[in-house]
């Protein structure tokens, strides 16, 4: 819920702002001093300034997440709500930062961190997409659901246990790099679609509905715990590449915030 | 620590270019576009200062400290990033006319109006000067007419053409307020108050018009009796009737009624009429007699132009002086005519009897009567009292020739004094008088005779006349110098010995021989029985003279073979000449011996 709604405030704040300055956004940089809304969305422009200096704040607030889960425990709340707000803070700013350069890239420290920003959002929707697909408790969760398979068609454990073995997961080192980990992907892709096979030829031929949940449930289980191993390695290796674009943008932003408040340009804080 | 080397080679890299900058500068300051130049324009905390533009675009700070054009009158205090809007890119403008166009610029607010004419030119018309990128300049954009507009006049009015002329149309202009003095032809008197037409006609045809005489406009009513005399000569513009005031000063023709004639009634010349000439003439001779000497002529209005008989002018007076017994020559004619001619003189005496027979009749004598005669032309010359004319040539006259370097010795080496010098005695005639005698007491029978003069001359010191007949030079002795044997002044020897110098060989020679040639104290042979002057070594030694003559196989001999080089006791080496044995066994081995 929590989610749905930060994503809706990203959406909405995006919106608006686009509404706002859609006219101007959509001219030429050359033409735009003859917008009548130059002076105000103008990088240096009350608005244009206001979303940079905005988006530089959600930036502390977005790294305070790493702070968060350098410090563990539940004292400062979950750590689900805090990656939320970690990712909405993170679309907020792309989309600041944005209406900020006016959606223009025209030097190579605007190119830098726009583009390192960019590589950050889609790394970190791609990791928000790969902490999805790797859930905690697999293992468990597949016993569970042979157990419960059990429970429908009783003298099938064993045999569901031995086939799941016999078909585990990718082994991916803990130390792996990105490519390792990458490389894994088909392994455990084969992996899911194996046990899948074989869980199929073990289903007797009438079932009950009761019998199909259970089916259905001990797929879904035995294919995340195929692949839980690579998806857990890749999420790890991916972390590190979103974290050298956050680190790079991070160097760009504070260049360009130090230059522009050097040189007076300091929004309400003249 | 992978990605930070990463990060530091990516920055590093980007460094290069414009790095902090927010985008490309316009292709007009495309000069200043980078990294290093942001204080070209920006200072710290003050964004774009307008001090920092107008420091390179300083004929537009003169304009706005003037107060003067677009940026003085519709801009000043503005910021000049509010219309020139920077960091769009190479190709954007930065030039953004107020109403949308260059053309559409409402051109009063640079305080420079478009009226009349001025409106439809195209822009550049005015506007011609380019920047460095061919880009059109509006500052500083001249508006004085004859800046766009040739002039018609030639330069003969002012360059203010809006005293005549508007913008509107440029042959018509405010006849009644023109300002005809700006003109060739000034209106003056009678002339004023007429109507334009009178002269100009109509429709008005300003120019060419005559107006060089009077009689261009008016007719002649003395039919031409005056010529070649102008009209202007007695009548002027605030009437026709001639006025004694006109006449009088410089209106009567042929002669002038200035000064003495001034007093003279008209019937005293004019016995006929005034509109007829004297009967006796016009000329000065006709009335006056002549008072010169000199043969000056008749034409007595050479010198004497303005009828003023006294205190002729300084050019006439100069011109004729030649003519006079004192023509006026070199300095003389720069000299003031009252310093000769004093008005305090009488005039009686004031130019006739000036005395000029000698320049001390007029000039004091600086010298003081140091010099006999009174005729300072021998020193100086009518072109100034320095510099004198007085030179080697002259000294001789005073009885001191200047010979040899005595010629080429500055006056003051021998006469002191400050400058400028009038004092130029000098009792100092003989050369001890001047000059040390660095010879001591060696030459006081010469110096009572002939003084240094007996052996020097004053061409040069070391060229003596020296009769060295005492102690003939000849060989090497010819060639020595003479301070060789005399001794050395100038390395600060005391001084140089003349006398008494030793004049046997071993007086200046040392004995190489060891006192082989000696008995006792006096050599046992004369150097000159075996030496020369002109040189030491012997080429050909006639050993006959001695006890010992060579024959045979002896006289191939090398001389060392016999005569050895010997250490002596103290050292020195000596070639042993007197040997003192003969005999063959001396030098030879017996070979017939029985060996022992």
């Amino acid at each position: 819920m929590l989610t749905l709604s930060l994503a809706l405030v990203v959406l909405t704040i995006t919106v608006i702002l686009a509404a706002r300055g859609w006219s101007f956004y959509w001219m030429s940089i050359q033409d735009r001093p003859e917008h009548p809304d130059f002076r105000t969305l103008r990088p240096s422009g009350m608005l244009g300034a206001g979303y940079g200096w905005i988006a530089a704040l959600l930036i502390i607030l977005n790294l305070s997440y790493l702070v968060r889960r350098r410090l563990g425990g539940t004292r400062f709340g979950s750590m689900a709500v805090w990656l939320d707000v970690h990712v909405f803070t993170g679309l907020m700013i792309a989309s600041l930062v944005s209406f900020h350069s006016a959606f223009q890239l025209r030097t190579p420290i605007a190119t830098t961190s726009t583009l390192s920003l960019a590589m950050v959002v889609i790394t970190g929707v791609f990791g928000r997409l790969l902490h999805f697909l790797a859930p905690a408790n697999t293992q468990q969760r597949l016993t569970a659901a042979i157990d419960a398979f059990e429970v429908e068609f009783p003298g099938m454990r064993e045999d569901l246990v031995a086939a799941m073995a016999k078909r585990p997961g990718p082994r991916v080192a803990a130390n792996a790099n990105l490519l390792t980990a990458i490389a894994s992907i088909p392994g455990w892709r084969s992996a899911a679609k194996s046990r899948r096979i074989a869980l199929s030829m073990m289903m007797p031929h009438k079932m009950t509905p009761a019998l199909k949940r259970a089916e259905k449930d001990l797929y879904r289980t035995s294919a995340a715990d195929a692949r839980a191993q690579g998806v857990s390695a890749l999420l790890r290796t991916w972390r590190g590449l979103h974290r050298f674009f956050a680190l790079l943008m991070i160097i760009a932003v504070l260049l360009h915030a130090l230059v522009a408040w050097h040189y007076g340009y300091r929004w309400i804080f003249a | 620590m992978k990605w930070l080397v990463l990060i530091v080679l990516l920055v590093a890299n980007v460094a290069h270019a414009q790095l902090l900058s927010p985008g490309p500068l316009a292709s007009a300051h495309g000069n200043i576009d980078g990294d290093d130049d942001c204080s070209k324009c920006h200072e710290s905390g003050k964004q774009v200062v307008a001090r920092l533009c107008l420091d390179c675009h300083k004929d537009l700070g003169g304009e706005i400290a003037a107060n003067r054009g677009l940026h003085g009158k519709a801009y000043k205090g503005k910021a000049c990033e509010e219309c020139h809007i920077e960091h769009l890119g190479r190709s954007a403008k930065l030039v953004r006319w107020p109403g949308g166009a260059m053309t559409a610029l409402d051109h009063s607010q640079t305080g420079w109006p478009l009226d009349g004419g001025h409106k439809g030119p195209a822009c550049n018309k005015c506007h011609t000067k380019t920047s460095p990128l061919g880009k059109p300049q509006f500052v500083s954009t001249p508006t004085a007419c004859g800046q766009c507009h040739a002039d018609p006049h030639k330069g003969r009015f002012s360059a203010a053409c809006q005293k005549c002329h508007n913008v509107t149309k440029w042959e018509t202009f405010d006849q009644r307020s023109f300002d005809h003095s700006v003109t060739r032809y000034p209106l003056t008197g009678m002339h004023a108050p007429v109507a334009c037409d009178k002269c100009h006609g109509a429709p008005p045809k300003w120019q060419p018009l005559q107006f060089s005489t009077c009689d261009s406009c008016h007719a002649d009513p003395h039919k031409g009796q005056f010529k070649p005399k102008g009209c202007a000569d007695c009548h002027d513009t605030k009437g026709w009737q001639a006025s004694d005031a006109a006449i009088k000063s410089g209106g009567h023709p042929v002669v002038s009624l200035a000064n003495g004639h001034a007093k003279v009634g008209c019937k005293t010349c004019h016995d006929r009429g005034n509109d007829k000439p004297p009967s006796k003439g016009s000329t000065c001779v006709a009335c006056h007699a002549n008072v010169h000497d000199a043969p000056f002529g008749n034409k007595c209005e050479q010198c004497h132009a303005s009828i003023k008989w006294l205190g002729l002018s300084d050019s006439i007076g100069r011109a004729s002086h030649d003519k006079t017994k004192y023509p006026l020559d070199g300095k003389h004619d720069g000299v003031a005519c009252n310093a000769c001619h004093s008005p305090s003189k009488p005039e009686d005496v004031r130019y006739r009897k000036v005395a000029f027979k000698r320049c001390d009749m007029c000039h004091a004598d600086k010298h003081k009567n140091e010099f006999p005669g009174d005729d300072c032309r021998l020193c100086h010359s009518l072109n100034g009292f320095s510099p004198t004319t007085f030179g080697v040539a002259q000294h001789v006259q005073t009885g001191y020739t200047l010979d040899g370097k005595h010629a080429a010795t500055p006056c003051s080496g021998c006469h002191p004094g400050v400058r400028p010098r009038m004092t130029w005695k000098q009792p100092k005639q003989q050369c001890a008088e001047c000059h040390e005698n660095p010879h001591g007491t060696q030459f006081d029978k010469e110096m009572k005779v002939g003084g240094c003069a007996h052996c020097h001359t004053p061409y040069a010191w070391k060229q003596a006349k020296i009769d060295h007949s005492t102690f003939p030079l000849t060989g090497a002795h010819a060639r020595a110098t003479c301070a060789g044997c005399h001794g050395n002044v100038e390395q600060g020897a005391e001084a140089a010995a003349f006398r008494g110098v030793p004049r046997t060989c071993e007086g200046c020679h040392e004995d190489v021989h060891a006192g082989q040639f000696r008995t006792g104290d006096q050599p046992a042979k004369a150097c000159t029985t075996c030496h020369t002057t002109e040189q030491w070594k012997i080429e050909q030694f006639d050993h006959t003279k001695t006890r010992y003559p060579l024959e045979g196989a002896h006289v191939k001999l090398e001389c060392a073979k016999c005569h050895p080089t010997e250490e002596l006791h103290d050292g020195s080496k000596s070639v042993r000449y007197r040997l003192g044995y003969f005999a063959c066994r001396d030098c030879h081995a017996d070979p017939h011996g029985v060996p022992k």
